[in-house]
């Protein structure tokens, strides 16, 4: 299992990866901005949930993908609440990024409220060949995906929504998910493909008429 | 990031979009931040500063209430009401606004024009009212005295067991007041929270709790009702231990009367630690030989991280100050961390050096964690 050695190298005393490791940040927040969040600055709070909130939110609603979705708002607050508690001890100096970091703790949060047995249904939403009289072929698609993704188990839509969707490589994704390597890669290679028999089972014109890579 | 597997090729994975977060996110997780001071009790007694002002505003309130009236009579009549028993997730319309009941909810409401009464028997119900509309709700059982009022306002309410559930079962006014614990968590809005004879408005991004008899409060960290049994568990414990050493004590006394105290010259060497006396050997807070640890600190950190997810980084944090302090509190500590970050082999090694009489609680905490430690 692979722990956050990176992020909290100064727990186990190794100090190698801090000095090794520049600082960063995201663009658009600067480590300025961090620094007074870390101290407590409400104001810099603001502008880290501000900058932040897109992405969390869309995580954690297509972690949901369709299940309790009047969880999300929840889930997206109490998100920040822990990042705001857990900021003083994130340390800017460790390799993952601000973002990264976040979104672990989005992704661990949304997990276990998908461990809640209850959440096991799905929300009612109408099957994607029955939209087609009101929808675009686009959101035709938007729908099947939804529905195939949903339809991927846990451990596998994970991994596809933080690689297909966030822009996590395979590292960031075995940190977040305090997996191997090698795990992160079989069950990407297994989600894509159950994906893409899903949607061409769904949607056969739709997965076979296009070509090239989704943007 | 793209790699190089073709497999989604050809899929335009982009159509797949989430809607808009909502606005007021940071407003209501600052206001969450600050929760101690989110509470405002309402003044009974306030009292108009500027009587003219007020006397010059009756005339407007009240040319507004009956132009108000007016038009509302003239609106379509909106009355009916309903019972829902949730097996699974449910949406409830109640014309304009709606309940959104977890599994396992109990609501009864009834609507009259603009006022809505419900009556949430049990469970977790989010409720989204309009802004034309007020809704009061009767939480737990008929012998409830608390309430909620909410007009233009979301908020989420949890009722974890029914009071007249609670009197079916025979349980003890005291456990009763322990486990009828109402939550009430507002997002946005206007909502007065009354119980104990008290009213204190609740601010968005807030939570109070609702007990019988008591006044609506912030929620208490850690006192859920395992936190109350384990600490039960530890004052019976100590007590019996005081009641021993007082009664060796007594025993000691009256066979050797008390001598004079001699002088000391040197501090004597403390005792080895044992599991009993290792709690009084590290004071709180120190920065000793190991690594230069300040422990509080550290243990501080360590709920911080299992609080955000990385219990295997709290685990290691409780593992670095267990080198410095070895104490019954802080190897229970550790194998709870250990049960969330399920490492079964950590949870034993933790629970071989606790009292047998703390090992069910962990055991159960693993249990809760999904995780079975299975033999010894």
């Amino acid at each position: 299992m692979i722990h956050n050695s990176g992020t909290f190298a100064w727990l186990a005393g190794d100090t190698s990866q801090m000095t090794a490791v520049a600082a960063r940040t995201d663009e658009s927040l600067d480590e300025l901005t961090v620094r007074r969040a870390q101290r407590g600055d409400e104001q810099a709070w603001r502008g880290l949930i501000e900058r932040f909130q897109t992405p969390v939110h869309a995580l954690i609603w297509r972690l949901l993908a369709g299940r309790a979705r009047h969880r999300v708002e929840d889930l997206v607050q109490e998100t920040f609440v822990r990042v705001l508690r857990a900021l003083p001890g994130f340390e800017l100096a460790g390799p993952a990024s601000l973002s990264t970091w976040i979104l672990t703790i989005a992704t661990r949060l949304t997990l276990n409220e998908l461990r809640r047995p209850e959440l096991a249904a799905l929300d009612a939403e109408p099957p994607a060949a029955e939209r087609t009289d009101r929808a675009t072929e686009r959101q035709r698609l938007a729908a099947a995906i939804g529905a195939s993704v949903a339809a991927l188990p846990e451990p596998q839509r994970v991994v596809l929504v933080l690689r297909e969707y966030h822009d996590l490589d395979y590292g960031d994704i075995a940190r977040v998910l305090e997996l191997d390597l090698g795990t992160v890669k079989s069950r990407l290679a297994r989600a894509r493909t159950a994906l893409r028999a899903d949607l061409t089972a769904r949607i056969p014109d739709a997965v076979r008429g296009l070509g090239g890579r989704h943007a | 990031m793209h790699d190089d597997d073709e497999t989604l090729a050809g899929i335009d994975l982009a159509a797949w979009q989430p809607p808009p977060p909502p606005a007021g996110t940071a407003g209501a997780v600052i206001a969450r931040m600050r929760e101690p001071a989110a509470v405002a009790a309402l003044d009974p007694h306030e009292r108009p500063s500027r009587r003219a002002f007020w006397l010059g505003g009756l005339a407007l309130v009240a040319g507004a209430i009956v132009a108000l009236t007016a038009w509302d009579v003239t609106r379509p009549a909106r009355h009916g009401g309903g019972e829902v028993i949730a097996d699974h997730a449910r949406h409830v319309e109640l014309n304009g606004s709606s309940a959104d009941l977890d599994p396992g909810a109990q609501v009864q409401w009834e609507r009259d024009r603009h006022r809505i009464t419900a009556h949430q028997a049990r469970g977790t119900v989010r409720w989204t009212i309009d802004d034309d509309d007020t809704l009061v709700i009767d939480p737990g059982g008929s012998g409830s005295t608390a309430t909620i009022e909410a007009r233009g306002a979301s908020l989420r309410m949890e009722v974890p067991m029914n009071l007249s559930d609670l009197r079916l079962l025979g349980a003890s006014t005291l456990t009763a007041a322990a486990v009828a614990v109402v939550t009430v968590v507002v997002y946005t809005g206007h909502v007065k929270a009354t119980s104990g004879g008290q009213t204190v408005n609740v601010i968005p991004g807030a939570i109070v709790e609702l007990r019988p008899e008591q006044p609506p409060q912030p929620p208490a960290v850690g006192a859920r009702a395992a936190d109350v049994h384990e600490l039960e568990d530890q004052l019976r414990q100590a007590n019996e231990k005081i009641a021993a050493l007082t009664a060796e004590l007594s025993a000691r006394t009256v066979s050797h009367p008390p001598q004079p105290a001699p002088v000391a010259t040197r501090p004597a060497p403390p005792p080895r630690p044992t599991e009993d006396t290792a709690s009084l050997e590290s004071p709180p807070g120190t920065r000793d030989a190991c690594g230069g640890i300040d422990i509080d600190d550290a243990l501080k950190q360590a709920a911080n991280q299992l609080s955000a997810g990385f219990s295997s980084a709290a685990l290691l944090l409780v593992r670095k100050c267990l080198a410095c302090r070895q104490d019954t509190q802080m190897y229970r500590m550790a194998a709870m961390y250990a049960c969330a970050a399920h490492d079964v082999a950590a949870v034993k090694e933790m629970l071989s050096k606790i009292p047998a009489s703390f090992q069910p609680a962990i055991e159960q905490r693993c249990r809760v964690e999904g995780l079975t430690l299975g033999g010894p």
